[in-house]
């Protein structure tokens, strides 16, 4: 096309005129803006609009009462005219625009919409420019006076676009779109940029009724994110339900991870970052929702399997959907406390002989397991921890090893950690000993029987520290404050106190030596037993006093009175009882030798009573030992019966029982393959009646336990309903253990019956009774 | 509500009847002094000896529930013993409270005010119900050991055999013996005294029993002393599990 000849200017009062000379550049703008136009044709263009809008009166077309409606303010401002004509023109252009894209679809239709959406938004750019007398002062004023239709002519262009062309095209130019979109979804390559601009088109149509020179997103979300929406979520429906026809739902969740991707992937591509969360919601809807039941049906067989990658994959669809992991949640709770009753009925096989180590190793291997599930698989998530410790409580306190009682765990946990921190032969390395305690912690976490666990563990503790069979003091401080942190002072006080005992008798039997060595002539020193002492708390040890009488042989007695008289001298008014049953010692038998080498005997002072009756005579009846040593049958028998067993003695006549009439002599060809031999070894039945004897004070315990939090908690309210005061007296107790409601009750009979309480009036109410 | 206390404060605050009051405070302290063991250790005391005659004289079966209505209306510190000051208190407040037997202050009067008193205690009214609750609340003091705080079983059953007897308030329905499954229960698996709660709590739970035998009203977490759980538990285990299975095969 030519460049347009323009004519000379028009009278500035002439309306027709004037519109015609723009016509001509308008046109030539609109069409040909390639072709470009000379500064000087453009200059005219410009001062024939300023000399119009400037003009003092319009003439022809205008009747009089227009000319003066435009005088206001004192300004006279023209441009009605023009800004009518432009428009006329701007929609009569349109029109043949819009009837020439009738005739294209798809994808030429996106090409034609673009080009003539590019060309002619340049072209309202450079018209818009043209027009800037008028934008800058008959618009302006027409918009500071409120007038909704009148626009710049830059925005001007954007409304007849919308207004002729948009509504009747754009169902179609979205289609085109949609089909594109779904091609490369189906894995064709297709050119983005046209999307890309389709949106862009679609954003700058969204102007502000209230104020033009703004844009808002009402048409782009009208005319493209719902459609894109709809037509998103129909094609993956569709899709899923083809593909899970003939695949499995392991394969499909992997089909909508990827989909799930690829969708996000797409948005900074071609379409505009709002539409994220909306897209990602239809998607989840329609990939993940829709299926939610037929996840949940899969994750039980994932769960049996141990598809932990699987599992983990389920989780991270299901978890974007609300509410889509609780059905899950459930599952694995009871899946893992299946697992755990299982693993428990495993070992249980083995009866009354079920070593500790096995019971709680086969608890931590579920444990183990299924928190490594949780944190690899499921990140972890809280609620998923609190479904796995739901589980592992139920399953550590109520399994077929703790059928007869829930403290069968605690009991079972405490022999453990005993062996766990006794000295053993292989002696544990120090990481191996944290990581040890570390489990300990997770089981007894666990444990809701914890003053069970507080009693067997402290009587063991104790015989760990008064026989000298800690592995190491480290170990038991570790131990000790690991316990403190997960239960608190009080729970660990006694433990503290035992443990100082310890240290303190250390620095004592120093200091006797010392005063050994000041007060005792050297030839005593040299008579006297080599001894070692541990002090212990009476209140703080859950030691009993012997259960026999006994008279310490002479050497004994006087080695431990000048203890006792160097012990006054530092401690004056204190008393000290022996427990001699937990008394031990070593002997030489110089009357048998490996060698050289005279045997050694470990033995209990009440085993050592016994033999050192033999450096008075060769035989020794069974009445004399009795006589002698005071001890009671219970406890000579055993005591003799390891002695014959190892054959340091023997029984007159052969076989006897110990009973009186039979004769002991001492084993003169007396054979060990080592030097040192232990008799002082604890008798299986020894330590079952032990373990019934602790269960009987836990009870007991328990009771005062219960009683005092009753008491504690009546006290400070004064009145209280029958049922709100077991419901408190639960809350209390339950670190320590967890309370039956019959025995709270009978705790709350006993205090009626002892009068501390009162029933109210006859009612569900009680008192109390200072 | 039937309050001795109050009712006998509020006949002696009231003016207008002083002179009848001390009338009969005068002739009931002459009965009093009539039946007394040992006037010279104890003024205000009659014994055994003086109770059981008294109880004689007023047509009181010793082995009966009138025995305990009569000694909740002097309020017997203990098994057959009176005191001054509950005697006159206890037969001049019935005098004034119950017009028909008015001034219950002869032995004659006294043997026609239990017989009312027993007539009510079998009548279903809300004041026969009260005046059986203070015989039976009344009826743990009497029981005790002196010195104790509770009631030994064997006594604790024959006085709620007579209690919820045919003479007081029967505690048994046409289909459940509960008194007789109470005691034997007691019996089998208590095997201990019976506190003071625990006899208190016994009427309550008598009464709802009757009220509605399902004992669906049971519940664990309830304010029962713990024998009562334990009743219901054997009730409906060993009681009543072997009906329901007749009527499951019927």
């Amino acid at each position: 096309m030519a460049p347009v000849v323009l004519g000379p200017l028009p009278h500035k009062d002439d309306a027709v005129a004037t519109w015609n000379f723009l016509e001509a550049g308008v046109d030539q703008i609109m069409n040909a803006l390639r072709d470009g136009i000379d500064m000087k044709s453009y200059m005219q263009l410009y001062t024939a609009i300023h000399n119009f809008c400037t003009s003092q009166k319009a003439v022809n077309s205008s009747p009089a009462g227009i000319a003066i409606q435009n005088y206001r303010g004192g300004a006279h401002l023209l441009g009605q005219e023009m800004y009518d004509k432009l428009k006329q023109y701007l929609s009569g252009h349109l029109r043949e625009i819009q009837q020439k894209m009738d005739t294209h679809a798809d994808e030429a239709l996106l090409t034609f919409y673009i080009r003539e959406w590019k060309r002619y938004t340049s072209a309202g750019a450079y018209i818009n420019h043209l027009f800037k007398y008028l934008n800058r002062h008959w618009v302006k004023r027409e918009m500071d006076e409120g007038k909704k239709d009148v626009h710049d002519i830059y925005t001007l262009h954007l409304v007849r676009w919308r207004d002729d062309l948009f509504g009747k095209n754009q169902n179609s130019v979205m289609g085109a779109v949609l089909n594109l979109v779904e091609k490369q979804r189906n894995g064709e390559t297709i050119e983005q940029s046209q999307i890309k601009t389709i949106v862009d088109s679609f954003v700058s149509l969204g102007l502000d009724d209230s104020d033009s020179s703004k844009s808002n997103l009402e048409v782009y979300k009208l005319h493209f994110e719902q459609p894109y929406l709809k037509a998103t979520k129909e094609y993956y429906e569709n899709e899923s339900r083809q593909f899970l026809a003939e695949n499995s739902v392991v394969e499909y969740m992997k089909k909508a991870e990827a989909r799930l991707a690829e969708e996000k992937e797409r948005v900074p591509l071609y379409l505009l970052s709002e539409i994220m969360a909306p897209l990602m919601k239809c998607c989840e809807g329609a990939l993940i929702a829709t299926h939610a039941e037929l996840f949940r049906n899969e994750f039980q067989k994932l769960l049996e399997d141990d598809r932990q990658e699987d599992l983990g994959r389920m989780y991270k669809l299901l978890a974007r959907i609300p509410g889509g992991l609780d059905p899950l949640r459930h599952s694995f709770e009871t899946h893992v406390r299946n697992q755990g009753l299982q693993a428990v009925e495993k070992v249980a096989a083995e009866g009354d002989n079920l070593e500790p180590k096995v019971y709680i190793e086969a608890l931590l291997e579920v444990h183990t397991h299924f928190q490594d599930l949780v944190n690899k698989a499921f990140e972890g998530e809280s609620e998923f921890v609190r479904s796995l410790d739901n589980a592992c409580r139920d399953f550590v306190n109520r399994n077929k090893i703790c059928k007869t009682g829930s403290s069968r765990s605690p009991e079972l946990l405490s022999k453990y950690t005993d062996t766990v921190l006794k000295k053993s032969a292989k002696s544990t390395e120090d990481d191996d000993m944290e990581h040890l305690q570390t489990q300990i912690m997770t089981v007894f976490k666990y444990i809701e029987d914890k003053d069970v666990f507080q009693k067997f563990y402290s009587r063991a503790f104790a015989k760990r520290l008064v026989m000298d069979t800690s592995a190491s003091g480290d170990s038991e401080t570790s131990m000790i404050s690991k316990l403190k942190d997960a239960s608190g002072f009080e729970y660990t006080n006694k433990l503290q106190r035992m443990y100082h005992d310890m240290q303190t008798s250390k620095d004592l039997n120093n200091a006797y030596d010392e005063w050994r060595n000041t007060h005792l002539t050297e030839e005593d020193r040299k008579a006297a037993v080599d001894t070692s002492y541990s002090i212990l708390g009476t209140g703080f040890w859950p030691l009993q006093a012997p259960t026999t009488a006994f008279a310490p042989p002479p050497v004994i007695v006087r080695t431990y009175e000048t203890f006792a008289q160097f012990y006054h001298t530092k401690y004056q008014g204190r008393k000290l009882s022996w427990l001699w049953h937990l008394c031990k010692g070593e002997i030489r038998a110089n009357y048998v030798k490996m060698g050289k080498i005279p045997y050694t005997f470990q033995v209990s002072t009440y085993q050592m009573a016994i033999l050192m009756l033999f450096n008075e005579a060769t035989s020794v009846t069974y009445d004399e030992i009795i006589e002698t040593t005071k001890l009671n049958k219970e406890t000579v028998d055993p005591s003799i019966a390891i002695m014959l067993k190892a054959r340091v003695l023997n029984a007159s006549p052969e076989g006897a029982k110990q009973e009186s009439g039979t004769t002991y002599t001492l084993n003169y060809s007396f054979k060990h393959k080592k030097v040192k031999l232990n008799l002082n070894v604890t008798i299986k039945t020894e330590a079952k009646q032990e373990a019934e004897e602790t269960h009987k004070t836990i009870e007991e315990d328990r009771k005062l336990l219960m009683q005092s939090a009753i008491v504690r908690i009546m006290k400070s309210r004064k009145k209280m309903r029958h049922a709100l005061l077991v419901s408190e007296t639960v809350a209390q107790i339950q670190s320590r253990f967890k309370p039956k409601i019959p025995d709270i009750k009978k705790c709350i009979d006993i205090l009626l019956e002892k009068e501390y309480l009162e029933r109210l009036d006859d009612s569900d109410e009680l008192g109390y009774l200072a | 509500n039937w309050n001795v206390d109050a009712a006998v404060n509020g006949f002696y605050s009231n003016g207008q009847n002083t002179a009848h009051a001390t009338t009969h405070d005068s002739s009931l302290n002459q009965v009093f002094d009539k039946y007394q063991d040992a006037p010279k250790e104890s003024p205000n005391k009659i014994g055994p000896t003086g109770t059981m005659k008294f109880f004689g004289d007023i047509g009181v079966d010793l082995e009966g529930i009138s025995m305990l209505i009569a000694s909740e209306i002097v309020q017997s510190p203990s098994m057959g013993e009176m005191e001054r000051e509950g005697f006159v208190k206890g037969w001049s407040a019935l005098g004034s409270l119950a017009p028909p037997t008015a001034s219950a202050d002869t032995t004659a009067k006294m043997k026609a005010a239990i017989g009312a008193r027993q007539k009510e205690i079998a009548s279903p009214t809300p004041a026969g119900r009260d005046a059986f609750k203070r015989v039976y609340r009344h009826t743990f003091a009497v029981g005790r050991e002196p010195g104790q705080k509770a009631v030994g079983l064997s006594s604790a059953t024959e006085f709620w055999r007579v209690l919820f007897g045919p003479s007081g308030t029967p505690w048994t329905s046409a289909g459940t013996p509960w008194l007789d499954w109470w005691i034997a229960f007691l019996e089998q698996h208590h095997r201990k005294t019976v506190n003071k709660d625990l006899w208190n709590q016994t009427l309550t739970f008598a009464q709802k029993c009757l009220a509605d035998e399902s004992l669906d009203w049971w519940d664990e977490e309830s304010a029962w002393p713990g024998v009562v759980d334990e009743f219901v538990e054997f009730v409906k285990s060993e009681k009543r599990a072997a009906t329901d299975g007749a009527m499951e095969i019927g």
